[in-house]
């Protein structure tokens, strides 16, 4: 009898099959924090969003998709175009590509490159920013490629680019340095000694060339012309690309100060629109810039240059 | 002579052994397990290592009310959760109940439409049924109640080891043996029946009686004088003489 309970007892404790326990983590097929779908989700919200309020030229209708500064340069755009100024900047549908981060932290970056409209329109660099895990992606900023801009070749959506910190240091020069020397350069003008430590740009070309007309306006009458140029570090990205090098998403604030002491100065319809208070000797003009600048990995030879860059205006004030 | 004891030793170990066999057969467990969970909390994460559990098809979630289903990242989700008062699965506790964590938060559910990074997006009421095949290798799962209330219930639908896999190759083992064992026997049988004949050869080797001998049945005094037959013949005639004028002539012979 022992030996038959034995044998039983062997047997019951022989019969209990141990349940599977959680192994590793298995690995992502695709590790990019967005994938098409998403991205695709993201941008045709933010367009419809964009469309319901251009229909009706009607910048309170922003709000969920599309960012504070976004709304108020698109607002200003309305208000330009209906007096009489140019219109409001198109932004193609049709995106050429997308570029998104694999990163775990935020915020998190994506941008989009929508395809060249037609022939007198450049193709749109969007960017869009999510500040925190529960918060959706906004459309905070876009430029259009400069003429002869080149974009590098970019991880795709799969895998995600890598966002990296502004003063990492991976490439030829690091990000917050290049962000730094180019808005010296925008504020020291054509004569700064850095300005041949960047390849030439129509942006800040144009820029210098506006500041020596109106500087020229101005100083016969004892008048100045200023242009500051303050970088917002915070809300630039950069996201590194598949060449080594990196593309940086810089927002910059412009503030272009024209005073002639004595003067009565005059505004156009659509700048007259804009003008908060009565126009005297001064008039300052706000700007919400953004510019895309691309550096090279280490070693390179090439200067930063600046592939895409919109100059966008914000407010009309007397001081 | 061990021959002899070869063939039950081996029986008794074959019927022990068909009987362990047979006893570890009958109490494999079912292949199918039906592990069950509460969920106390609104929202509840799968993380990608329980959802890749060894076994695992299908995850049904029962509820009160409506829910989503989603998947992403499980950097994502965890970090999307921090603001949230979640149950995580963690294991299996048994093939009957599901291990689910509660992390307390300290605010409160957020709206179903947060955050952008779902790439699974379904919805769900009173019961849904996922299958896990359509959940891609190394996302997290996250339900969403409707509400605010518990979503109630998460079971799993499994398939497992039946267990006791060596009942099958014991019980043929144990078989095997018995039928070695049956050889042995008969063999010590037939090594035995030679020795019976050669003692029951003298008797089937007697004269049969016949039909007119009535002294058949009393063969005793009879065997004595098988070597002298020509000393049983006068018997022939005594055998219709009874017996108690036997004894008379006996007494006159004497």
């Amino acid at each position: 009898m022992p030996i038959t309970a034995g044998v039983v007892a062997l047997t019951l404790a022989a019969c209990s099959v141990p349940v599977p326990e959680p192994s590793e983590t298995p690995g992502l097929r695709e590790q990019g924090a967005l994938q098409e779908g998403q991205s695709d989700r993201i941008i045709n919200l933010t367009l419809w969003e964009l469309d319901a309020a251009d229909a009706v030229k009607d910048a309170s209708l922003f709000g969920e998709r599309v960012g504070e500064v976004t709304g108020q340069v698109r607002g200003v755009e309305y208000i330009v175009a209906a007096k009489g100024g140019v219109a409001a900047d198109l932004i193609p549908r049709d995106m050429q590509a997308v570029y998104t981060t694999s990163s775990n932290d935020w915020p998190r970056a994506m941008v989009a490159v929508t395809v060249e409209p037609d022939a007198t329109h450049a193709p749109v660099v969007l960017l869009w920013v999510q500040d925190s895990p529960q918060a959706l992606y906004q459309f905070r900023a876009w430029a259009h490629m400069v003429p002869r801009g080149v974009l590098p070749a970019m991880p795709g959506q799969s895998t995600g680019t890598e966002q990296v910190a502004l003063d990492a240091d991976l490439f030829a020069i690091s990000p917050q340095k290049a962000i730094e020397d180019y808005t010296a350069v925008l504020n020291g003008g054509a004569a700064s000694e850095l300005e041949a430590t960047f390849a030439p740009d129509p942006y800040r070309q144009k820029m210098f060339e506006a500041r020596k007309a109106l500087s020229a306006a101005a100083s016969p009458r004892g008048g100045t012309y200023t242009d500051t140029v303050t970088a917002r570090p915070e809300e630039s990205y950069v996201l590194a690309d598949a060449e080594g090098g990196a593309l940086l998403f810089v927002r910059l604030d412009v503030v272009s100060d024209f005073k002639v002491p004595g003067a009565q100065l005059a505004l156009s319809a659509s700048d007259k629109a804009l003008l908060k208070g009565s126009l005297g000797s001064r008039v300052v003009y706000r700007y919400q810039d953004f510019i895309v600048i691309r550096i090279w990995g280490q070693g390179a030879d090439a200067l930063p240059v600046v592939v895409a860059a919109d100059h966008h205006l914000v407010e009309v004030a007397t001081s | 002579m061990i021959r002899r004891f070869i063939g039950p030793i081996l029986g008794i170990a074959g019927l022990a052994t068909i009987g362990v066999g047979g006893i570890a057969l009958l109490l494999r467990v079912s292949s199918d397990a039906h592990p069950v969970g509460d969920l106390e909390t609104a929202v509840v994460i799968i993380p990608p290592n329980v959802v890749a559990l060894e076994g695992l098809n299908e995850i049904t979630i029962t509820a009160p009310g409506s829910f989503l289903v989603r998947t992403a990242r499980p950097a994502d989700v965890y970090a999307w959760a921090t603001e949230v008062e979640t149950s995580v699965v963690r294991r299996l506790e048994s093939w009957e109940e599901i291990e689910v964590d509660r992390v307390w938060s300290t605010t409160g559910i957020l709206p179903e439409h947060t955050g952008d990074m779902w790439r699974g997006w379904e919805r769900g009421s009173s019961e849904k049924m996922i299958e896990v095949s359509t959940i891609e290798p190394g996302l997290a799962v996250v339900i969403i109640s409707g509400s605010t209330a518990p979503l109630g219930e998460v079971a799993f639908e499994m398939t497992r080891d039946r267990g006791n896999g060596w009942a099958w190759p014991v019980l043929a083992g144990g078989l095997g043996v018995l039928a070695i064992a049956l050889v042995f026997l008969a063999v010590n049988l037939i090594e035995v029946r030679p020795e019976k004949k050669e003692i029951l050869a003298p008797k089937s080797k007697r004269p049969e009686p016949k039909k007119s001998e009535p002294k058949k049945s009393e063969p005793k005094k009879s065997e004595p004088k098988k070597s002298e037959p020509k000393k049983s013949e006068p018997k022939k005639s005594e055998s219709v003489i009874p017996k108690g004028k036997r004894r008379a002539s006996k007494g006159k012979d004497a």
